[in-house]
């Protein structure tokens, strides 16, 4: 149990960051890149890990790793990764309210 | 909730009829069912009940309404069987179908919803769905348990049906059925089955043969409906039996 602890809490560590990379990495890049859209189509092409957590952000819109967690069945932290690398390929934004991070589409 | 799409390869291979016929006899089990029309290209249960509802499913998808104002309930099945009708007016139809990405990613956030917010009221939410691989027939795919896909013994059918599923439900890992139907009288199982070949008879649940009646039956009843005993009908009800 203690150990199971402290490897989720090394594991939000790693996440965090890598997060902070990421958010550098945003900061020095000049050119923004347009989102593309996860349409079924799309969809079909993507790994079948991806294809989970795309699913679920099509129907939440909004939501944090936890909240799209609760719907796969998966581990947040693992979540997490899945969805960043969404955001890395340019399928979701990304944002930060306090401590929580948000994943989300562009409202039209 | 169970949601089941009713796909095929080829247009005109019997999935309107099945769609309508399982949806009639699941709620004569007492079942609550709701039927919809997602054959956006070439809607046909509003022609099929007479019926023009204030509400499409397009009006849903285009966010001009919510989905429990579009259906209707099928009057001689008690509130058991509901109907969502997709609108056959041809600025509809181009609307639906548009190839555009965003479009139809919004449209596939509708349809999760839609679906998700039915889930407390049916037991069964069977899509009929556009041949082939369009919009309107893989967001309605990705939002089903399973799918039941609808072939003819034409060759070509066969080999597309077997294409679709290795490289959409397999990949999907998605639950997929086959029905053999239109069989030719005097052809058994067995032959079917060798016709059909591997992939596909391992996943065929039932065929069902070609009867003139079907065809010929016009206007508002099912040959479920109108009769019970034809083989036809009891195709349908072992097909109800498998998927409950
Ligand atoms: N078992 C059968 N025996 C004889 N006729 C059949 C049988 N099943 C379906 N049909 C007939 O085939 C025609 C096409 O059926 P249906 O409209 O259900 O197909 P569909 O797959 O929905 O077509 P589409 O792809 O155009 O939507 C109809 O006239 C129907 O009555
Ligand atoms: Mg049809």
């Amino acid at each position: 149990m203690e150990e199971e602890r402290m490897i989720e809490m090394i594991l939000e560590k790693m996440d965090r960051m890598l997060e902070l990379e990421e958010e550098i990495l945003e900061m020095v890049s000049i050119e923004r890149k347009e989102l593309k859209p996860l349409d079924a189509l799309t969809l079909l092409d993507l790994p079948d890990h991806l294809r989970k957590s795309a699913m679920v952000m099509n129907k939440l819109k909004e939501a944090t790793a936890k909240e799209v967690a609760d719907e796969t069945m998966r581990e947040r932290s693992i979540e997490s990764a899945y969805l960043n690398q969404l955001h890395r390929e340019n399928y979701l934004l990304k944002k930060r309210d306090g401590r929580k991070v948000i994943f989300y589409f562009p409202k039209e | 909730m169970k949601t089941i799409a009713i796909h095929s390869y080829r247009g005109g291979t019997g999935k309107t009829n099945i769609a309508l016929s399982m949806a009639e006899c699941l709620a004569q089990r007492e079942k609550q069912v709701c039927l919809m029309d997602f054959d956006l290209r070439a809607p046909s249960l509003g022609s099929f009940f007479g019926y023009k509802p204030s509400n499409y499913i397009n009006d849903f998808l285009e966010e001009r309404c919510g989905i429990e104002d579009l259906l209707v309930s099928v009057e001689e099945f008690n509130d058991r069987l509901f109907v969502g009708f997709a609108s056959s007016e041809i600025r509809d139809i181009k609307e639906a179908m548009k190839e555009d990405k965003k479009k139809q990613m919004k449209i596939l956030s509708k349809i999760l919803n839609g679906r998700d917010s039915l889930k407390d009221n049916m037991d069964y939410l069977i899509f009929d769905t556009t041949p082939g691989l369009r919009y309107s027939s893989t967001n309605v795919i990705l939002s089903s348990d399973l799918v039941l896909l609808v072939a003819t013994l034409d060759r070509s059918d066969l080999a597309g049906t077997k294409r679709m599923i290795e490289e959409i439900h397999e990949i999907l890992d998605m639950p997929h059925s086959v029905i053999i139907n239109k069989v030719p009288a005097g052809v058994s199982d067995e032959e079917v089955s060798k016709e059909v070949g591997d992939k596909l008879s391992q996943n065929m649940i039932c065929t069902i043969q070609c009867y003139c009646e079907v065809m010929s039956l016009r206007g508002r009843e099912t040959i479920f409906h109108h009769q019970p005993e034809h083989p036809f009908s009891r195709a349908i009800e072992e097909i109800a039996d498998k998927i409950s």
